[in-house]
């Protein structure tokens, strides 16, 4: 065993990132079989690039891989500033979650992202910082945003959005995981779902919300799609821990477990001069929303 | 309690005709026998309905109050004080992009240049001892208003962009109930009877955000730090005689329908009451 994978077997790690010398690092979830289905620029020569809610930094190393001029990763180093439902548990720490949000190993997330993109000798530079306090003050505007499984993490989806939007001069690409049922029942009604344990998990929306959440942030969408997979990676159990008591457990152990968590995409862009004022008339047609 | 002397003094003469000036009434209230706002809506025929807990004695707090009407309802049913807040400004609503430009022009043009105007006529009107606190949900602070036994939230999380924010900052300042009454999606609830779910709207000039259905008003509740102890059926709000004619209605089977779940007409809602938990 090599020194480097000793370090690497070391950590937990959320992403399955690939590491010079064979090093495949054992991630919670593998985006590299759809990293090639979203739309993210061949080449993003020249521009200033941002991942937000980076975690161990899968797509920063990519955006640094197609050529980004430069790339800034942000994320929380202290996983106790998540937000928490409820009132006790937030400071507790070392919980448990059953989300696949990790909360017990703190600074394990940076420690992660600095393994990797010194393995990588990645030119990406890390900011701890919420998603809420992104402002062009603090970290500058980007020509390319990414954002990916973080809206889900939080209480405010609405007004994280709009704290991105006030630092995207270009393009943004948002990768979210959906609900698949709410989206094939209501396509055109945006829905959200919400979580319900007490954990750092809030609302999931449809394909509809995914989008309607974008434009009330004030994007205009270019272009949109899903439903496609977030596989899970080698990190993620395959066995549930424990006896499955309730059928939704059942069904994600026996469906969402091989196949990958229902996703979407939505790429979009501040308007351009002209339509920043133009009031967007949302006709919508209902198909059971109705009463 | 103050009790001032009801409909007595002479400035109050000519109340009808103050009313009458005033642009926009949001809330249908009785201000003397027989003086009526043209309200938008009228919580009268409801108000009975909704899961009060014994305000009686209590330093009470009304969240987002317009003109009064759950502020005013709360010293009826005997609060020791009752403060109220609402928002100085309509630029300081949470409107959506689409409308961010033009919206706060567009209601001062329906509504006057000044919020609260309303509420302090009929403060005035009806003798209240009622304070009114310029304050946005998102900065309910005890170091800026104390602690409250009671506080009541009507109609407002719809209107916020961050409304588990607000529920969050409304939980700091709330130490025994809450009495959560908020708008539903009646069809999505009898759909999804215990999913907790909630539609996204943040455009136009309704300047809505999300409307839940009343599984998801009550797991907001909880996920904000409250325990819900009683939840009571859908009730309506009726229009009230200001409300401007709606374009487009809803078809009459709609209607009909909502007024079977409700038991009137007017927009649906779910009212809970509600305790932080620990």
């Amino acid at each position: 065993m090599t020194a480097r994978s000793a370090e690497v077997t070391a950590l937990d790690w959320y992403h399955t990132i690939e590491l010079p010398g064979g090093v495949l690092t054992p991630g919670f979830y593998d985006h590299r079989p759809v990293v090639g289905r979203l739309p993210i620029p061949p080449s993003l020569s020249g521009m200033r690039c941002l991942d937000v809610g980076s975690s161990d930094g899968f797509w920063a190393f990519e955006m640094w891989r197609r050529g980004a001029a430069e790339v800034v990763s942000v994320d929380l180093d202290d996983p106790a500033r998540q937000e928490w439902q409820g009132p006790a548990r937030r400071d507790r720490g070392s919980v448990a979650s059953t989300s696949g949000a990790w909360e017990g190993d703190r600074g394990r997330t940076g420690r992660a992202f600095e393994l990797a993109r010194s393995a990588l000798g990645a030119d990406v530079s890390r900011l701890d910082l919420s998603v809420y306090d992104l402002s062009p003050e603090i970290a500058g505007s980007f020509d390319f945003v990414f954002m990916g499984s973080l809206l889900l993490h939080l209480r405010d989806p609405a007004g994280a959005l709009a704290a991105v939007r006030s630092v995207v001069a270009g393009r943004f690409l948002l990768f979210e995981p959906i609900l698949l049922s709410l989206s094939l029942l209501f396509p055109r009604t945006p829905l959200a779902s919400l979580w319900q344990l007490d954990e750092p998990r809030w609302w999931l929306p449809n394909r509809a919300g995914l989008r309607r959440l974008v434009e009330a942030a004030g994007f205009d969408v270019l272009s949109a799609g899903g439903p496609c997979a977030q596989k899970f990676g080698r990190g993620f159990p395959r066995r549930p821990p424990r006896r499955t008591p309730t059928l939704s457990e059942v069904l994600f152990w026996t469906v969402v477990r091989p196949l990958g968590v229902p996703s979407a995409w939505v790429l979009a862009e501040p308007p351009g001069p002209g339509t920043g004022s133009r009031a967007r008339a949302k006709t919508r047609v209902p198909l059971l929303g109705w009463v | 309690m103050v009790q001032a002397e009801p409909y007595a003094t002479p400035a109050l003469g000519d109340l009808g005709a103050r009313v009458a000036r005033h642009p926009l009434w949001y809330h249908t209230l009785e201000l003397a026998p027989g003086v009526l706002t043209p309200g938008w809506f009228d919580l009268r025929p409801i108000v009975d309905r909704l899961p009060w807990p014994d305000v009686r004695g209590r330093r009470c707090l009304d969240v987002g109050t317009y003109d009064g009407f759950l502020a005013f309802e709360l010293e009826r049913r005997g609060a020791s004080e009752v403060v109220c807040t609402d928002l100085p400004d309509e630029r300081h609503w949470d409107w959506p992009p689409d409308i961010r430009g033009q919206g706060p022009a567009r209601l001062a043009a329906v509504a006057g240049p000044k919020r609260g105007s309303g509420f302090e006529l009929a403060r005035e009107a009806l003798g209240s001892a009622v304070r009114r606190v310029e304050l946005s949900v998102y900065d309910l602070r005890p170091e800026q208003v104390g602690t409250f036994d009671v506080v009541v939230c009507g109609s407002l999380l719809l209107h916020l962009e961050e409304p588990l924010r607000a529920l969050e900052a409304i939980r700091s300042v709330c130490t025994g109930y809450l009495l959560s009454a908020e708008e539903v999606r009646l069809g999505l609830s009898l759909l999804h009877p215990r999913r907790p779910l909630a539609e996204l709207n943040g455009s136009g000039e309704l300047c809505q955000w999300w409307v839940p259905t009343a599984a998801g008003h009550r797991r907001m509740l909880f996920a904000a730090g409250f325990g819900v102890e009683r939840a009571i059926r859908p009730y309506a709000i009726p229009f009230g005689s200001g409300h401007p004619a709606r374009r487009g209605g809803r078809s009459r089977l709609v209607l009909l329908g909502r007024r079977l779940v409700c038991g009137n007409a007017g927009v649906p809602h779910t009212a809970a009451l509600a305790r932080p938990r620990v």
